[in-house]
């Protein structure tokens, strides 16, 4: 059960949020307008023209292997016009987010980077499976993959000193480490994480993928995402990319597997292309 | 001091007793790490899946345990490491707290069963090992000395 004093202290983090991660004005911006049915793809150009500095970042995506376009992307306009508002919300979000993974993460005992590489091959994996599942936007996937653990940067900060005591439990054995979490702290790193994506005013759907990418079970039916998420998670963890002391110490629900149509057979070659693409 | 780390699917060796060859947070991987006492010569491979049979795309035969000892143990040979002198380690192979298929083995286990089973063909002896669990480890070899260590991920080294 929850106490009053430990939901108090997510209350405490969940307030001071917006202070602590806080994206870019241009970014919420995008995403503002990304949501709004009347905005046009020049109020897209506008906004971004007075954020060159975010420009340029966009632009050194753009013409990155990642998205492997055929001609140089020279100007925000072309951009724009050739990637639409979804993709270049979601290169804004890749760009400002990922320095915040690459600082070290002590509390889980993650060096500098490590976090950020763990995060990035999550999101490559989440993609691959988006691709193969005809999602409609795989680069939104990519995102989803992305942000999963941005919870781990928020305790971090906020619960260094409780999170002795949730290696301390771990250590004891027998436990996993969300279950730790929740009995020390009172919540897990997915539903704090989940707070950082609604101060961010990122979809529902991204708010709840984050939330439960530990436990798919628990989010509604019609969210695919949680499960490639949970899946390219567990797949990363097990190539050890980025783990800290957590390690492989989480749950696997299969039922995610079955959700998604993959078999066991599918798991390995999986792994096996996110290597690839890394 | 050098220090060479040994991403997923590659293998290193080094004669330079200034050399440590390092992989660095093995989960279900497993590392083999060889050393030859007389030439001094040391070296490691990230063997990260048992079969070559899952493979697609790009072939890159030091991923699989299968394919990878093999041609580990023949570079080492042809860099003039003999096997009589030498010892043989391996590390990681963890598994999920709660894993996938509940009635059969995890990948880590299964990485450990292929790396014992090829190492065993080839008349290779494991000398010392440091396996399983639900944690991430770190692997290290000395080349001044052959030592070699583990360590689990906020955890003391533990000699091997």
């Amino acid at each position: 059960m929850v106490t009053k004093e430990k939901e108090a202290f997510f209350n405490e983090i969940v307030s001071g949020l917006t202070d602590l991660l806080p994206l870019p004005t241009t970014v919420m911006a995008i995403i503002q307008i990304s949501k709004n049915p009347n905005s046009n793809l020049q109020d897209l150009v506008k906004l971004l023209d007075k954020d060159q500095s975010m420009v340029t970042r966009i632009l050194k995506l753009a013409n990155s292997a990642q998205y492997g376009f055929a001609k140089q992307v020279k100007t925000i306009n072309h951009a724009v016009v050739c990637l639409g508002f979804k993709t270049i919300r979601n290169m804004a979000l890749t760009v400002s987010v990922s320095p915040m993974f690459q600082q070290s993460v002590d509390s889980y005992l993650l060096e500098k980077e490590e976090l950020f590489k763990h995060s990035n091959a999550v999101a490559v994996g989440t993609r691959l499976i988006a691709k193969r599942q005809e999602y409609t936007n795989p680069d939104e996937a990519y995102v989803m993959g992305l942000l999963h653990d941005v919870g781990k940067v928020v305790l971090d900060q906020h619960a260094k000193e409780q999170f002795v005591d949730v290696i301390n439990l771990v250590k004891k054995g027998n436990i996993n480490f969300i279950e730790a979490e929740e009995q020390i702290l009172g919540f897990n790193h997915g539903e704090i994480g989940s707070k950082v994506a609604e101060k961010w005013n990122l979809s529902n759907e991204l708010v709840e993928t984050i939330r439960f990418h530990h436990n798919p079970e628990q989010a509604g039916e019609n969210n695919k995402s949680v499960h490639m998420v949970h899946i390219a998670n567990y797949l990363v963890e097990m190539m050890g990319i980025g783990i800290g002391y957590d390690g492989l110490n989480y749950e696997f629900h299969e039922e995610s597997m079955d959700l998604l149509g993959l078999k066991d057979g599918d798991m390995e070659p999986l792994m096996i292309g996110i290597m690839n693409e890394l | 001091m050098t220090i060479y780390s040994v991403g997923l699917g590659e293998m290193k060796f080094s004669d330079d007793i200034n050399d440590v060859i390092v992989a660095h947070g093995l989960g279900s991987c497993v590392s083999v790490v060889i050393y030859d006492s007389m030439g001094q010569l040391g070296g490691m491979i990230h063997i990260v899946l048992p079969s070559i049979s899952a493979n697609v795309g790009e072939i890159v035969l030091e991923r699989f345990a299968d394919t990878g000892v093999p041609l580990f143990i023949k570079k080492f040979r042809e860099l003039g490491g003999r096997l009589i002198y030498s010892s043989v380690k391996i590390a990681g192979g963890a598994d999920m707290f709660k894993g996938r298929n509940k009635d059969s083995l995890g990948i880590g286990c299964q990485n450990i069963n292929g790396v014992q089973e090829c190492l065993k063909d080839l008349g290779v002896k494991i000398s010392n090992q440091d396996l399983g669990g639900t944690h991430g480890r770190t692997v290290k070899i000395f080349i001044k000395d052959g030592n070699v260590v583990s360590r689990i991920i906020g955890m003391p080294e533990v000699l091997l």
